[in-house]
């Protein structure tokens, strides 16, 4: 008890210190701006550019982590959401989010994270620094024109193709920000929601008197600098455990979450070498020869399966407890979240083991030192493949156990596990086609 | 009225060369990306190796619509009709021997083909990024532009 009281009040000062976030975010922001001068101006062959190994071994693969280490907290210090804040000091006209905005907001992320994937594909976004660069400013520009005219954060809540994933992920987290129940009841201010002399209000549009979930939470502290009765708090706890108590599950972060999967998978499967069979097969099945068609034929079945998988466990779960296959559906796709976060770090972990000494090569050669030829990978692939592995086995027993908690929390006790085998069955279903992939050895991107 | 035409125009320009500047440098690392994976492939299946071929041989139909990065292929050789519709890039075949069709409808660049492709493919990239740039540092501008005129606008009608 004491120990967490002593953590509690260790993030408190930092997060009121007047200093943060600033001074990451304008660490972050230089990186930014390097990397993107870099992709444009720098090597044109990806595996020599040093903001293409910045961007694709480092940061996209750890990104995962650092949501379930540190929630959103990367939200508060991304570099597009700084350029955005600057803009609105400046000329931002603080529009209300438009209706349309908060009503399918997490649709147009699930729609834009869809298209990022299939655009990288097909135009080789990865594999192109300029390719990568083009997405940067592209972002930026959506970022900046949010800023202008809409208040607080409506790219980073309602546009962000990242955000989206960011939410899921931070839900299986080991880091809240919550206020004190009793301490807040008695509240006349709201300065965490309104905010203060010392901060502005919450950039991600939440309560945090009443903030139940991390999925919008991007840690930046204002709420802590503005409260006047020091009852926000920031603590760790259990992994996953908030997916377990969703009190309003909604269908398109359920959607999301199963849609990852389906992304995770053609992420892998691009990779191995039965892709190259599958696209000649369906090339000579279809008659079609053109790449990016036969791509998006692939793709768009490779996102059906799982929503389809989702779909048959809700219908099996919704035989016992009388409740809709839609509503079966939003509160059992959370319990994939846990699933999601393995099979794509597991995913994400090929790059950075077996691609990360790129980093270093590329960074020494971009300062104009001689690197020898060696292999890009930091470990063997035997290490890789167990650590994949292991990650899929905690994948596993955390998305079987939050389905049980789910239906536990939910429904009669007599029915919870009658209620959970077709979710869980749909798991072991995944979980089987993710580690036959991993089994497959994957291309180098660097 | 000429000048707002001509403003026009070039606006309408850069707006609908964004699509095709994309497609355009994204044309060579298209075909990488799909092309690239049977050469990765053959190398995490043991004919390739490492820095692919080291003083190695390459024969027959390998890497057809390939790509070979990095130092692959020093000292070694390459015969027959390897890398058709392929790409090589940086050091690749140095003190190397290529043979009967090598290379049909690729391209080299990097040290290889110093006068040639490499430094006409730069200048397009280079000139790519640029108006990707300046189109979108445009674009920017054109949006705090127009969000600083509603604000300050806005400001001086509650002032009055």
């Amino acid at each position: 008890m004491r120990q967490m009281t002593k953590t509690n009040t260790m993030f408190n000062r930092v997060f009121a210190s007047r200093w943060y976030p600033g001074i990451f975010q304008a660490a972050v922001l230089a990186v930014f701006i390097f990397i993107t001068y870099e992709l444009f101006f720098g090597s044109l062959h990806a595996h020599k550019n040093f903001g293409t190994a910045l961007t694709w071994v480092l940061w996209w693969p750890i990104l995962p982590l650092l949501f379930l280490f540190t929630g959103r907290f990367w939200c508060a210090i991304c570099p597009f959401a700084t350029i955005s804040d600057g803009i609105q000091k400046i000329v931002g006209n603080n529009k209300p989010v438009p209706k349309f905005l908060k009503k399918y907001g997490i649709w147009f992320i699930d729609f834009f994270f869809i298209m990022i994937t299939w655009g990288d594909h097909v135009f080789g976004i990865v594999e192109s620094p300029v390719g990568s660069g083009f997405m940067m400013v592209l972002i930026a520009l959506g970022a900046i024109t949010a800023g202008a005219f809409f208040e607080r954060r409506t790219w980073c809540r309602y546009l962000c193709f990242l955000g989206g994933l960011a939410g899921n992920y931070s839900r299986t987290g080991i880091v809240q920000l919550r206020g004190t129940p009793e301490i807040c009841q008695k509240c006349t201010v709201s300065a965490c929601y309104k905010g203060g002399k010392k901060a502005a209000g919450c950039p991600m549009f939440e309560y945090t008197r009443t903030m139940d979930d991390s999925a919008r939470c991007n840690l930046c502290g204002n709420c802590v600098k503005n409260c006047p009765n020091n009852s926000i708090r920031v603590s760790l706890r259990k992994p996953f455990k908030e997916l377990w108590f969703i009190k309003r599950p909604r269908f398109e972060e359920a959607f999301l979450a199963v849609v990852i999967m389906g992304i995770v998978f053609v992420q892998n499967i691009t990779m191995v070498s039965i892709w190259e069979k599958a696209q000649v097969w369906l090339e000579n099945m279809l008659g079609i020869h053109q790449q990016a068609a036969i791509f998006t034929i692939i793709f768009l079945i490779a996102m059906a399966i799982p929503v389809a998988l989702l779909y048959l466990g809700s219908w099996g779960a919704s035989r016992y407890n009388n409740e809709s296959v839609h509503m079966n559906f939003s509160r059992f796709g959370y319990a994939l979240i846990p699933l999601d976060f393995s099979a794509h770090m597991a995913h994400n972990l090929f790059h950075l083991l077996a691609e990360g000494k790129s980093i270093l090569n590329t960074g020494l050669s971009t300062f104009g030192f001689t690197v020898a030829s060696s292999s890009a990978s930091v470990v063997s692939m035997e290490t890789i493949h167990l650590l994949q592995y292991g990650l899929l086995a905690v994948g596993t027993v955390g998305s079987i156990y939050t389905a049980y908690r789910i239906a536990k929390a939910n429904y009669a006790a007599d029915h919870v596990k009658k209620i959970t085998l077709p979710i869980v069955i749909l798991i072991i279903v995944l979980i089987i086609i993710n580690a036959y992939v991993f089994t497959m050895p994957m291309m180098h991107r660097m | 009225m000429l000048n707002t035409i001509a403003v026009l125009r070039k606006t309408t320009c850069g707006l609908a060369m964004i699509p095709m500047i994309f497609m355009s440098s994204m044309q060579i690392s298209a075909t990488g990306t799909y092309t690239g994976q049977s050469a990765a492939v053959i190398a995490q299946n043991g004919e390739m190796s490492g820095h692919d071929m080291q003083n190695g041989e390459m024969s027959g139909h390998d890497m057809q619509n390939g790509e070979m990065s990095g130092h692959d292929m020093q000292n070694g050789e390459m015969s027959g009709h390897d890398m058709q519709n392929g790409e090589m890039s940086g050091h690749d075949m140095q003190n190397g021997e290529m043979s009967g069709h090598t290379m049909q409808n690729g391209e080299m660049s990097g040290h290889d083909m110093e006068e040639g492709g490499n430094a006409a493919e730069q200048t397009a990239t280079r000139e790519d990024s640029r108006v990707i740039l300046s189109v979108f540092g445009g674009l920017a501008i054109l949006v705090i532009l127009v969000a600083g005129i509603m604000k300050y606008t806005r400001i001086s009608k509650m002032r009055r």
